[in-house]
């Protein structure tokens, strides 16, 4: 008997539902697909002392991401592939592939006091790019964050509560483009939130 | 809804907030010493002020980081937010804040209305 | 149909639209008025003044003010699932066809049955009701009672509108849009910063509108400022902590159903509102006078009467009669002159040479009363004639024909917001107002809301409120609850002085307009009657809202598929494709079953439950929750969760493990696998996948932060088909995976990491909670769909079931599987499911593990978990989870010792099984007892689970 060769596609949560538009509130969508990007986790093991990072061995790639988680900085100016430093030691890096990534993050641990851990959560989260002149107003429906004061310029973001599930949100034109990084099992609700709630 | 600030992501809105309860709660290092009234005080007994109370709160929403609060119950002023580790603060320095009055009194009446 | 032609309008003037010409109806009859007119002003320009009926006593009454203060032209607008009850005609636009019908009356507003109240109205005094219809039963009366109290009637359809929410944040939010609040505005817009001016009328202007002055530069000011944003038709409602404020901005008006609003158009809009600095321009509200008979229609506040002549040219009545505590009413006196209108006389509370205003009146030949009250007023459906009689109780005119009347009681500054945001106030005695004393930080009080501006003040206090002490007809306080003063005085005969108590008990500012026409004068007259300073009385505490806020607003958008929080699996489409029955898991949308054509959900309970046994199942299993604990200290970490040893757990190895809280109590389950070392893969209960990463992350940082560990949720980060079956394996082979599936090498309770298709990795745990051999196949969330499909594929050839939640619950039941939450509640300890024995082996503390050696948790006859079997009931009757376990031979009442926490009738032994927690239950394997629900008794045994496999030996084929 021979077997038929199996299909082993990726799919996103919205799967043939990715693009979104609406006129009423001047906005639209497109779900970031699987593939386009990684999603990883890195997370900073305990300092046994507060350690200063070794600057000579390793990219100053990695070592801007260090001082960054850091310092607590909360702009990424790359809005493709951005980093966002989301606790005093845990980051989220958004990359082109794994290898570049993992290749980063051990030169890290090779050079440094404390390890790295790295989780892919590239499927946990859905990445809705939103665009359009009403995004701002159709955000503020449901969060309680002031995005003009705390998101104001391009590479800005902030973590927070948008209608009731923890986001990520990122500003990436001057326009008013937005793009929200959501948990997956709670993205399509929120796409009925942003487009089908008055 | 109440303002705090997160140590790492600054001043949010409470909505982004899980509340923890009373802060500076030592967890007995011995459990298996400690008599019943000891673990059940360390269990159940808080203070109840009006007034300062020093409490948890974690950044739910956001960095999830735990951090404590001086907040005053009565007033809902909150004074101070610090990291979780650092020692308490000392409670003097947070007196109830002074409102300037715009209009002068003209009588000493005091409006005896119940506060909420 | 009736047309009036808006007899009462006046042939020019007004800020109406007289070329917009629009038709309403009001109980039935056409009428038209003009755009700009509200519904009351359009109802009195055609001379209408009878609008309601009191709630209690269903007095008839007429409109009283020309704001949100008013309380008696309350009315129903709209039909079907649109309409809403007690909207206030003087704040609802006029607006073409609207249908308004009055309330509170049967069978018509001029001839009301229930009038009857009104003439036997000493029966129905303040607080009648805790004294009667009391024997021989309330429920002799309750039927009457409930249909004839109340006021308004609930729509019967759902509301097909919309409402929403908006956050919005600046730096300076300016309550009111009147003279004050414009003028704030523009001084802090040109210092540059961002505005919000809210306005509770439809236009900018405030009083302005209609005294005389003109606002139109500051207005077109205002409007034109790229700093200030103006919403209109948006009251602010509430004051919350640090400068947050609701406002609620009316969109649509709530007119009659037409196609527009069909639409996805917003009807309410609550603004959340987060200022840095809040100005507060609310002004002030007029309050009415009290003296005999005071409500008849067509006696009105003299700030309306002059609101409707100058911005609605309409002319309340011809022959007005004016009475008056304070100076301010004495200009609506010329006005009314010149519009035409007879002023009869002006009652003036004060003393004569007290106020130049009423001194300069006379001069102009008005009649006017000195240190005189109206005595009595007649008139039932309108008033027409009034009496006369000085303050100490001469009488000076028998009989004044007029066809209205209208009082300033003086002025009251709007302090509510001020109050919620705990400023304190002052009892100002020359104003015989409440004014802000002491204002809260970032806050400023302008304009009338400080305190009103009397104009030019003489030695003597502008303002004289007096409070009759005879009773010559009924003097009315608080006019929607038809309060008296009478009422005030039984009130303080029965001791219930204090101001709170007075409120609650004659309900006196309990009613829509919540007091604002009516609070001061009641505290006035508790203060006169106990001998007692105003300032010693106070004022009830403030709260939010200040006006009535719709249900729909507070709601927001959460309905139909919003209402509430739903979490969807990355296998979703496909358990769709599949049949599946969607119920609610917590927060997940999850198959309960799969059933085929025509088949009940019960029914596929049951063939899927057989099907995973005979041959393979496949179930989503995706919302477990997963967690990865990595670090040199993790396995120290993860030790102190469990009651079980982690410490001994080896690499590959799987291991079923039971968290406590701190009081010892069981609060979740689950299998914790090492990867490697340093790296575990910890699951919990799907109900419980954020709440224990929570509970770890607390721990970690708060109690144990000296531990080299980190903690990443990764619930939704894998996608898990779950496989389990005799033929579970074969299907996993055929799939074509990298791992070594040899039953010796791939025990159960062991964890593999390979790969799919080359480079798609997956995690394969060998575990099961159906007692069947099982795989947990995990793979990253996007290709769960793939996966799901291909496991179809290749399992066809076993006839591989997909089985659902409900159907999972009979095959662990079969096995005395413990669900926690299900099986066990807030009291449940180890040893009562039977895990007392291995916390013994281990030394280590864990949390709650010295909660457990309390009194409480050691007693004799705590609940043990055990099973329940009723062999005798056949597959058509039933057994619910829940009974209760009472003795055999008991009748209820009986003392429960215990209940069944699962029932299920089981295919694959065909009986009635469950499993409970029964007082004692171990002691007692064997014992026939009795299983109570709804007033039956069912005979059941208590038995060992589990029911199937005893030996479990299916577990490792």
């Amino acid at each position: 008997m021979s077997k038929a060769a199996l299909i082993w596609n990726p799919v996103s949560p919205f799967e043939g539902r990715e693009q979104r538009g609406c006129n009423l509130t001047r906005m639209s969508a497109r779900v970031r697909s699987p593939g386009e990007m990684m999603i990883h986790h890195v997370h900073q093991g305990k300092i046994a002392k507060e350690a200063e990072y070794n600057e000579k061995n390793c990219s100053t790639e990695v070592a801007a991401i260090v001082k960054s988680v850091h310092a607590g900085e909360k702009t990424s100016a790359d809005t493709d592939f951005p980093v966002f430093c989301i606790s005093p030691r845990e980051c989220l890096m958004v990359s082109k592939s794994v290898h570049s990534l993992q290749e980063k993050v051990s030169r890290l641990n090779d050079v440094s006091d404390f390890p790295y851990y790295t989780t892919d959560l590239s499927d946990r989260y859905a990445v809705i790019k939103l665009s359009g002149p009403g995004v701002a107003s159709a955000l503020a429906r449901g969060t309680a964050v002031d995005l003009e004061g705390l998101c104001r310029d391009v590479g800005s973001y902030v973590q927070t509560r948008l209608f009731n599930r923890a986001v990520i949100i990122h500003r990436v034109s001057m326009v008013g483009d937005f793009d929200i990084y959501v948990d997956r099992s709670l993205s399509v609700q929120l796409m009925i939130w942003l487009f089908d709630a008055p | 809804m109440l303002q705090i600030h997160c140590p790492y992501c600054g001043l949010r809105d409470e909505t982004e907030f899980t509340f923890g309860g009373q802060a500076h709660i030592v967890r007995p290092t011995n459990p298996s010493v400690v008599s019943d009234r000891e673990w059940v005080e360390y269990l159940y007994i808080r203070d109840n002020p009006k007034g300062l109370h020093l409490e948890r709160w974690q950044h739910r929403f956001g960095c999830r980081q735990w951090f404590n609060v001086v907040r005053d119950t009565a007033t809902h002023q909150i004074h101070a937010s610090y990291s979780m580790g650092e020692p308490r603060p000392s409670l003097e320095q947070f007196c109830p804040a002074d409102t300037q009055p715009l209009v002068p009194s003209k009588k000493v009446d005091e409006v005896s209305h119940e506060q909420a | 149909m009736n047309r009036l032609n808006q007899c009462a309008r006046l042939p020019q003037g007004g800020l109406i639209d007289r070329n917009q010409t629009i038709t309403f109806q009001f109980d039935g009859k056409c009428y038209q008025g003009y755009k700009g007119d509200t519904l009351a002003s359009a109802l009195l320009a055609n001379g209408v003044h009878l609008v309601g009926r009191s709630m209690k006593l269903h007095r008839p009454r007429g409109v009283l003010s020309a704001g949100a203060e008013e309380c008696n032209a309350l009315m129903h607008i709209g039909e079907g699932g649109r309409s809403e009850p007690n909207v206030r005609a003087t704040l609802q636009p006029l607006c073409e066809g609207i249908k308004a019908v009055s309330q509170n009356n049967w069978p018509a507003l001029g001839f009301d049955i229930h009038a009857i109240l009104d003439w036997t109205a000493g029966l129905w005094p303040a607080g009648f009701y805790n004294k009667t219809f009391i024997w021989p039963s309330w429920r002799w009366y309750e039927g009457v009672v409930r249909a004839v109290a109340g006021l308004g009637r609930l729509p019967d359809e759902d509301d097909p509108d919309h409402y929403t929410q908006q956050t919005y944040h600046c730096d300076v939010l300016v309550c009111g849009g009147g003279r004050a609040g414009m003028q704030v505005a523009m001084d802090t817009a040109q210092s540059g910063k961002k505005v919000l001016l809210v306005e509770q009328d439809g236009e900018l202007g405030g009083s302005a509108l209609w005294d005389g002055s003109d606002i139109t530069p500051l207005r077109q000011a205002v409007k034109q400022s790229h700093n200030i944003k103006v919403l209109c038709n948006a009251t602010a409602v509430a004051y919350f902590d640090h400068h947050w404020v609701t406002v609620s901005e009316r969109l649509t008006p709530s007119c009659t159903n037409d196609a527009r609003s069909e639409a996805l158009s917003v009807r309410e809009r609550l603004w959340k509102i987060k200022a840095n600095h809040i100005a507060l321009a609310t002004g002030a509200i007029e309050q009415p006078i009290v003296f005999p008979n005071n409500d008849r229609p067509g006696i009105m506040l003299a700030s309306a009467v002059r609101q409707y002549l100058n911005r609605y040219a309409v002319l309340v009545g011809r022959k007005i009669a004016l009475v008056t505590n304070n100076d301010s009413i004495y200009d609506l006196a010329y006005e009314l002159r010149k519009a035409g209108a007879v002023v009869l006389c002006i009652i003036d509370s004060r003393t004569a040479g007290s106020s130049l205003a009423a001194e300069k009146a006379v001069q102009q030949g008005f009649t006017v009363y000195y240190r005189a009250l109206p005595r009595n007023t007649r008139g039932r459906l309108r008033i027409n004639s009034l009496s006369v009689e000085s303050l100490d109780g001469q009488l000076i005119e028998a009989r004044v024909p007029c066809d209205a009347l209208a009082m300033s009681g003086a002025w009251q500054p709007a302090v509510h917001l001020f109050s919620q945001a705990r400023g304190s106030l002052r009892y100002d005695e020359s104003t015989a107002a409440f004014v802000p004393d002491r204002i809260p930080d970032n806050m400023s009080v302008t304009g009338d809301a400080l305190g009103f501006d009397y104009g030019q003040l003489t030695e003597e206090h502008p303002v004289f409120r007096y409070i009759p002490k005879h009773q010559l007809g009924r003097q009315w306080v608080d006019f929607q609850h038809d309060v008296t003063l009478k009422d005030i005085d039984i009130a303080v005969q029965e001791e219930f002085v204090s101001i709170e108590h007075l409120k609650r008990y004659t309900t006196a500012g309990m009613s829509v307009d919540q007091g604002k026409t009516s609070n001061i004068n009641a505290l006035t007259a508790l203060a006169e009657r106990l001998q007692k300073p105003i300032p010693e009385i106070g004022t009830t505490t403030f709260r939010p809202f200040y006006m009535p806020v719709t249900l729909g607003s507070l709601n927001g958008g959460r309905k139909g598929e919003r209402y509430a929080l739903a979490r969807t699996s990355p296998l979703h489409n496909q358990l769709e494709k599949a049949g599946a029955e969607f119920w609610d898991y917590g927060h997940w949308r999850r198959p309960a079953a799969f059933p085929r054509a025509g088949e009940s959900v019960e029914n596929a309970m049951q063939r899927e439950a057989l099907a995973v046994r005979q041959s393979v199942g496949i179930y989503d299993g995706s919302p477990l929750g997963k967690i990865e604990v990595r670090g040199p200290d993790a396995a120290e970490f993860l030790n102190r969760f469990y009651i079980n040893n982690i410490l001994t757990l080896k690499v590959g190895k799987a291991r079923y493990g039971i968290m406590l809280n701190e009081k010892g109590i069981v609060i979740d389950d689950g299998i914790v696998c090492c990867l490697e070392p340093g790296f575990y893969l910890v699951h919990t209960t799907s109900g419980n996948a954020d709440t224990i990463y929570a509970w770890m992350e607390e721990w970690q940082q708060c109690e144990w932060p000296n531990l080299d560990v980190v903690i990443c949720a990764v619930t939704t980060q894998w996608a898990n088909c779950t496989l389990q079956g005799p033929n579970a394996r074969r299907v996993l082979e055929k799939l074509g995976t990298t791992l070594d599936l040899d039953n010796v090498r791939f025990p159960h309770m062991s964890i593999q990491s390979g790969f799919v298709n080359g480079d798609i990795p997956v995690r394969v745990m060998r575990a099961s909670f159906t007692g069947e051999l099982g795989y947990e196949v995990n793979i990253p969330a996007n290709y769960g769909d793939a996966l799901w499909q291909n496991l179809l594929e290749v399992g066809a050839e076993w006839d591989i079931t997909p089985y659902g939640v409900e159907s999972l619950m009979i095959l662990r039941t079969e096995k005395g599987y413990l669900h926690v939450g299900a099986d066990t509640d807030g009291t449940t300890v180890p040893d009562d499911i039977g895990w007392g024995g291995p916390i013994k082996n281990k030394k280590a503390d864990f949390i709650g593990r010295r909660s457990l050696a309390l009194q409480d948790n050691t007693k004799s006859d705590r609940f043990h978990f055990v099973g329940i079997e009723c062999p005798s009931l056949t597959r058509s009757e039933s057994v619910l989870s829940g009974s209760h376990i009472i003795g055999i031979g008991e009748q209820a009442p009986a003392a429960s010792q215990g209940y069944l926490t699962s029932a299920f009738y089981s295919p694959n032994i065909n009986q009635w099984i469950g499993l409970g927690l029964v007082r004692g239950g171990r002691e007692r394997i064997g014992e026939t007892v009795g299983l109570f629900h709804n007033g039956s008794v069912q005979p059941a045994k208590i038995v060992e689970p589990p029911f199937f496999d005893k030996e479990g030996g299916r577990l490792h084929v």
